[in-house]
């Protein structure tokens, strides 16, 4: 339950100054390889805890979060290029007026990411949103790859299939930490609140929840403004940290790993969301072992490049046929949870 | 009401007095549920027209009708089964706050001034249905007598003039049933309710309701008090089948 208290405000003040020690640590001690590690993680939680208010919270099955990433990534991206980048990289067709000339600070650019992510949600919201269920899965998708062919196939503005490359690596993990944090605060404010309760109500019962005065609409509405501002600032995050972005980067692939991270998490669980992130992307790079070559005693095993893949859809599949509830289902990890465990073993 | 070819609703026609507490009643099929979803907006009438205290609702959505002051229950219960049995209360209370989103964002004074009140609100409500033991309890987790209080209880969240009650005593036992028709009366003389209530259990609805409407095949064929209706030769008809001897 959620009730005003300076108590919990106070911790979540000091968990935050306890990420920004560790944070600061990681920046003087971590090498190259970690920092960047830690940096997806914080962009992949952004990311799957916006995804996560529509499939979880508000239970659309929304199958188009690569294209507002996309929209994110390709904005910011073509702002912080000078101008004498772009041109150098549109090589098949100039890029168009204005922005040739543009060029503007990484923290303008990310946010003009989300706005135009926003803006882009805003115009599909009133056709997908009046639909549900299969077919608003269905429609998502299909935005998705309309947006993705559109990157490949409008030259002057996207350099169309050789992308953009040799961004500056403004990503720090200040920046994609920061973001990831906004996200969670701003995502569970939302949760916490009559809105939430309003998503979720629409989730359970959308019948009902009309009968009792809400808007479905309105909400959902809301919902995937929000989430497709986030997620537009994460694509903007990752542009900055892979400092190359085409449009391979981000196909349905994308949506399917960020679908995994939440079913894995528990749909509408924003801290099953977090946790998730954390066993997925850093999982991820464990299994680097399963591509490569094995050598155990005298038996050699070649490495399956690509099986990492497999595994984390078979991962998927086990979760939907055993255990569907996710990690940590519905639940959401809170302060007043943490302080009861620990009074409890205290006694 | 039409569907097509199919005439469900024919010549409906009802008016109810503030404070009024009416019985719809007939045989399964007659189109009561009908006159729910056409009252509140769930279905838009073919013919005719609809007032609220002089306000028309024809071609309003659910949630603007419900905002209006008509709230209802549904025949299958149908609750917000996840969430806590306080947060059902509360979902109805949101439906009528004016809070711009960013406050609830913020976290601003006003967003937690309207928490609390939407809180204490609820508990108000839960209390007065002695719901309060299970308020952090998933719906969907209530046994089934409580889950048809707690509809009511979600119903009046939404501080309606008149409540629709779609077979509020259906599978309840002689004594719940008895509970529950005291309750209603007084939950009518405090929260000021019209109450126009579905019901298939004459003994309720002769007991709690002034007057009745007989709905068959979509007609009215009786619209009076329960003593009159009871000896009314074409609800009888329409009931025991055509010669009355069954």
């Amino acid at each position: 339950m959620f009730e005003f208290s300076w108590r919990n405000r106070l911790l979540t003040l000091l968990a935050l100054g306890l990420l920004s020690l560790l944070l600061l640590v990681a920046q003087h001690w971590a090498d190259d390889y970690q920092l960047r590690l830690l940096n997806t993680t914080a962009v992949f939680i952004t990311m799957a805890v916006s995804y996560n208010l529509i499939n979880g919270i508000c239970g659309q099955l929304h199958l188009g979060p690569n294209a507002f990433v996309s929209l994110g990534a390709y904005t910011a991206a073509l702002l912080t290029l000078t101008p004498a980048e772009k041109q150098a990289s549109f090589l098949i067709a100039p890029l168009i007026w204005p922005l040739s000339d543009l060029s503007l600070p990484f923290p303008l650019a990310l946010l003009a990411g989300g706005l135009v992510a926003t803006f882009f949600a805003y115009l599909t919201g009133f056709p997908v949103l009046r639909v549900r269920g299969d077919y608003l899965a269905i429609v998502t998708l299909g935005f998705g790859e309309v947006i993705r062919v559109l990157a490949n196939n409008l030259q002057a503005v996207t350099n169309g299939p050789m992308g953009l490359k040799g961004l500056a690596p403004y990503t720090t993990v200040w920046w994609s930490m920061g973001v990831a944090v906004l996200t969670v605060a701003t995502i569970m404010g939302l949760k916490n609140s009559g809105f939430g309760r309003a998503m979720q109500a629409i989730r359970t019962d959308e019948t009902a929840a009309r009968a009792m005065g809400i808007e479905p609409f309105r909400h959902l509405l809301l919902a995937f403004l929000v989430s497709a501002f986030f997620l537009g600032v994460a694509g903007g995050l990752l542009a900055h940290l892979i400092t190359t972005i085409s449009p391979t980067l981000f196909t349905f692939f994308l949506t399917f790993n960020l679908l995994i991270i939440i079913v894995l998490g528990g749909l509408g669980s924003i801290t099953g969301a977090v946790l998730a992130t954390i066993i997925i992307t850093w999982g991820n790079e464990w299994l680097r072992l399963v591509e490569e070559p094995l050598v155990l005693g005298s038996l050699r095993l070649p490495g399956v490049p690509g099986l990492r893949t497999v595994i984390f859809a078979l991962l998927l599949l086990i979760m939907i046929i055993f255990y569907r509830r996710g990690l940590l289902g519905r639940w959401e990890f809170s302060w007043n949870w943490l302080l009861e465990k620990v009074k409890r073993i205290g006694n | 009401m039409s569907f097509g070819g199919l005439m469900a609703l024919n010549n409906f026609s009802l008016a109810l007095a503030p404070g009024e507490l009416h019985g719809l009643i007939g045989p399964n099929g007659a189109g009561k549920t009908t006159v729910f979803n056409v009252l509140t907006g769930f279905y838009q009438p073919t013919e005719g027209e609809m007032l609220l205290n002089g306000i028309r609702l024809n071609g309003l959505s659910p949630p603007a009708i419900s905002r209006l002051g008509i709230a209802r229950t549904f025949q299958n219960i149908r609750l917000f089964e996840e969430l806590s049995v306080l947060e059902n209360v509360l979902v109805p209370l949101h439906g009528r706050s004016r809070l711009p989103v960013w406050q609830a964002v913020l976290r601003t004074p006003g967003f937690w001034r309207e928490e609390r009140r939407a809180r204490d609100q609820a508990w108000e409500l839960l209390a007065r249905l002695a719901l309060q033991p299970y308020a952090r309890e998933p719906a969907g987790r209530l046994p089934y007598g409580l889950q048809r209080r707690l509809e009511i209880a979600r119903a009046l969240a939404a501080r309606p003039q008149l409540l629709l009650l779609d077979e509020p005593a259906a599978g309840l036992n002689p004594q719940e049933s008895a509970a529950l028709m005291s309750l209603l009366s007084a939950l009518q003389q405090e929260y000021s309710l019209t109450i126009l209530l579905i019901e298939h259990n004459m003994k309720f609805v002769m007991h709690l309701c002034e007057r009745l409407t007989v709905l068959d095949h979509g007609l009215i064929i009786a619209q009076d008090a329960p003593a009159a209706v009871r000896t009314d030769p074409r609800v009888i008809r329409a009931y025991l089948g055509a010669d009355g001897s069954a």
